[in-house]
């Protein structure tokens, strides 16, 4: 039997044919999508600007969309054009987007392909992570998918790697990377590259011992692991007392960054175990705090820098490391910047890993500066005490994984900035398998007394150009467009928009719910978007003028 | 056992008398026994986690005195510990992490606390019964708060005050109420100033003053002392002023010495307390 549907009122026929007629050739680029998103595709994200093909939009981790319809002349014209509601739980994933077909995480580790225009749903994958799956020292949260030809790549809480048929959600393969029953979990977005998928993992708050991994995207076969904490006789091993080193942590746990034309592998590394309590692992404990740069054939270590030695804090090197090619006192030179969870804002040479320069970028108790080679000046006393004391930044750090932003075109570095100290407590502690080997905590000043600011900063001295101001320390990262726009969120709701010259607000929106997620760009019929979630829901902006097909 | 371990001091014996009575958390009613060094232990971790708001001799603070010979919410250890453990939602007391405090350390928080009681209780001076009087006609108090459903809801609610105050506090919030803004404890901006005075100034130039009630990165939402909600974009306002060392509430600079005691005394009962 036939029946014949009743179409929207007339009033509304001409945005349906519109999206009609969209549809069609929507309905062509779906199929041409799924076929194949190449590692040339990856390398060349820049060239598809409609498109946001990795976590951090492209190799090099700027997060920067050059997609320009929206800017500082309409943005003040936003609106939701669709909102889509995930499953319980904290949201801090970066949706991917290919041809008008969003693929997105949701808590605690499940995958959905939305079509990118209305925000239906097209298949849903659940991890099926079991309620009893450990998550020692961090959230149920997910950060997002990598695609690569046909596959869509999802790591679970409960530290499986798991391949899914982009067209369908189905399972092509699935790898379990570590045991959670010792702590090991995954929260980061994979990274894919020329024939391999390279995962990180969380762990060091149960004195789980880090690594880096690669699997062949095809099969899920492990095709090199680099362990973060050397074994005895290898090179590093001098830097842990006794036997520390056996649950010394240096997790993996937020995705890297990579250069294709020196195919070096930047990933960097977490905090040593346990915490705050330093008196049993004398000495700098690398490679925890670092950034290890690894050929992505081997996994071998080519160079590392320490951030912070010997680290009592929690202060994590796990932000997102930023490459740059500028121009350095007079010669072209490929950089790599990061803002450092412990204040300071570092500028490397991405090929030999020399530091060149370090600043503070925020406020900070616990070290004069760094020396010439980059090192902290720890001022004496700044460590946990039974008794407590207090030291900025608290462990959560001015920043955390939420992800910065570089624009070619101001030559700034934005970064949401938390602005908290906390008070660090040390404790004994012993290690037991699967449970939390921390050795002592904080009792983080909160209220009026913390805040936050987004920052924008010179990408090659770190000088502050321009701050917007945060009622409390964010959890939200940023985005700057083409536009000349900076997008961000704030713990209170409010998603916004800035100018990128100037930090001046241009736009803002109350979505009812904390924001914790980066914000991404991608564009549909020719129409672009901005998505970031907050609270429970995921939303799209776009201009209306637009939506309406006028 | 790979890793050495450093024993704490002098704790063997506490150890084993908790152990004896089971886990701590499920401990029996029977006050466990603690060592000399026990007690020291706790006292440092009473002071380190605790001491802020209950005082550092556990008379009170911004949370209530310890000093009492029943804790009206922790009668007896096993409610202690639990206590202190888990915290009390809707106040300001916290839960305790298990990474910061073991449960053999909650113990002898407990046992610590304990003993707080039993040495110096806090006197309240005053009259609790004529302190009713003078809260509803000398102070004039109920045209801001409300008690047990009457009054006006305009500073906080003050029914079973007495359980998350000490007495020294609410002496210092009638004399010196300016260095007395509580925190937040409920679902609203909860960890900052609550009852903020705010003086903003719009383009206009007209000057509006109130209680900060909310706020987020654009916008500020008041209460005015007369009761009415006002609220404001940032960009409309050409100043934004956060009176953090200044408080709504007037300071009782009329009233007797007599007349504060027994005010201090009735609100130190409110909800069973004193």
């Amino acid at each position: 039997m036939t029946r014949r549907i009743p179409l929207p009122s007339p009033a509304s026929a001409v945005a349906a044919s519109a999206l009609a007629a969209g549809a069609l050739l929507f309905g062509a680029s779906l199929a041409d999508a799924v076929a194949q998103v190449s590692f040339e595709r990856l390398v060349n994200a820049e060239d598809e600007p409609h498109n946001w093909l990795t976590y951090s939009g492209n190799y090099a981790s700027h997060r920067f969309s050059a997609l320009d319809q929206i800017h500082r002349g309409n943005v003040g014209d936003l609106k939701v054009l669709w909102a889509y509601q995930m499953s319980g739980g904290l949201i801090e994933t970066t949706p991917i987007v290919v041809d008008g077909v969003m693929y997105v995480t949701e808590p605690p580790s499940n995958v959905s392909a939305l079509d990118a225009r209305s925000g239906r749903r097209l298949w849903h994958w659940s991890a099926e992570v079991p309620a009893s799956t450990k998550n020692i020292g961090f959230p149920r949260v997910n950060r997002g998918v990598a695609i690569l030809g046909e596959t869509v790549f999802v790591g679970t809480l409960d530290a499986r790697l798991v391949a899914l048929d982009a067209r369908s959600g189905a399972v092509r393969w699935e790898v379990d990377v570590a045991d959670n029953d010792l702590g090991f979990s995954i929260t980061l977005a994979p990274l894919a590259l020329d024939g391999r998928v390279i995962v990180g993992m969380s762990g060091a708050e149960a004195g789980a011992n880090g690594f880096i991994d690669a699997y062949d995207p095809a099969t899920g076969e492990r095709l090199w692991r680099t362990y973060t904490i050397p074994s005895p006789g290898e090179p590093g091993s001098e830097t842990w007392g006794g036997d520390s080193w056996e649950h010394g942590g240096g997790s993996t746990w937020l995705t890297g960054s990579y250069d294709p034309e020196l195919d070096l592998l930047y990933w960097p590394t977490g905090n040593p175990a346990p915490d705050w309590n330093g008196d049993a692992r004398p000495g700098d404990n690398l490679y925890t705090n670092c950034i290890l740069a690894l050929d992505p054939d081997t996994g071998e270590m080519r160079w590392w820098f320490q951030y912070t030695p010997h680290d009592t804090h929690d202060w994590d090197a796990t932000e997102i490391q930023v490459l740059v090619d500028a121009e350095w006192e007079g010669e072209p030179r490929k950089l790599l910047v990061t803002a450092n969870r412990n204040a300071f804002y570092y500028v490397l040479d991405r090929e030999t890993g020399e530091f060149l320069r370090g600043v503070e970028y925020s406020k900070q108790t616990w070290a004069e500066g760094l020396d010439e080679s980059g090192r902290p000046i720890v001022i004496p006393g700044t460590e946990p005490t039974e008794e407590g004391n207090l030291v900025w930044p608290s462990l959560q750090g001015t920043a955390n994984w939420f992800s910065p932003s570089y624009s070619p075109d101001t030559g700034l570095f934005y970064q949401a900035t938390r602005i908290m100290g906390a008070i660090y407590y040390k404790t004994e502690v012993e290690y037991e398998p699967g449970q939390p080997f921390l050795g002592g905590g904080e009792q983080a000043l909160s209220g009026d007394e913390a805040s936050g600011a987004v920052k924008a900063l010179d990408v090659l001295t770190g000088k502050l150009r321009w701050e917007f101001p945060l009622l409390s320390p964010p959890w939200a990262g940023v985005m700057a467009t083409r536009g000349g726009l900076v997008f961000g969120g704030s713990n209170e709701g409010n998603i916004f928009a800035l100018d990128a010259e100037t930090g001046e607000p241009l736009w803002d929106f109350q979505a009812g719910g904390g924001v914790r997620t980066n914000p991404m760009s991608f564009e549909v019929d020719g129409e672009q978007r901005v998505a970031t979630a907050a609270g429970g829901v995921l939303w799209v902006f776009g201009l209306p003028r637009m939506h309406a097909g006028s | 056992m790979r890793r050495p371990r450093r024993s704490l001091c002098g704790l063997a014996l506490v150890a084993s008398a908790l152990a004896a009575t089971g886990r701590a958390a499920a401990a029996a009613q029977e006050e466990p026994e603690v060592t000399e060094a026990g007690l020291a232990r706790g006292e440092m971790f009473y002071q380190a986690h605790c001491g802020r708001c209950h005082g550092m001799l556990g008379h009170g603070g911004e949370g209530p005195s310890l000093a009492r010979p029943t804790l009206p919410r922790a009668p007896d250890h096993a409610s202690l510990v639990r206590v202190i453990r888990r915290g009390i939602p809707g106040t300001g007391m916290p839960g305790t992490r298990s990474n910061l405090v073991s449960d053999l350390e909650v113990g002898l928080v407990a046992a610590y606390v304990r003993t707080l009681g039993r040495d110096a209780v806090v006197e309240v001076a005053g009259d609790a019964a004529r302190g009713r009087e003078v809260f509803a006609t000398a102070g004039d108090c109920y045209s801001c708060h409300v008690v047990n459903g009457r009054g006006t809801g305009i500073g906080p609610e003050l029914t079973g005050i007495g359980l998350r105050r000490g007495v020294d506090y609410l002496y210092a919030s009638l004399r010196t109420p300016d260095s007395q803004l509580p925190v937040s404890r409920r679902g609203i901006l909860r960890g900052f100033r609550g009852y903020l005075p705010i003086r903003a100034v719009t383009r206009e130039g007209r000057v509006i003053t109130g209680m900060r009630v909310n706020e987020d990165d654009f916008t500020i939402q008041l209460r005015s002392i007369s009761g009415r909600t006002v609220s404001l974009r940032k960009e409309d306002l050409v100043e934004l002023e956060k009176q953090f060392d200044h408080s709504l509430m007037p300071a009782v600079e009329e009233m007797t010495e007599a007349d504060i005691d027994d005010l201090v005394a009735f609100l130190a009962d409110l909800g069973g307390g004193s």
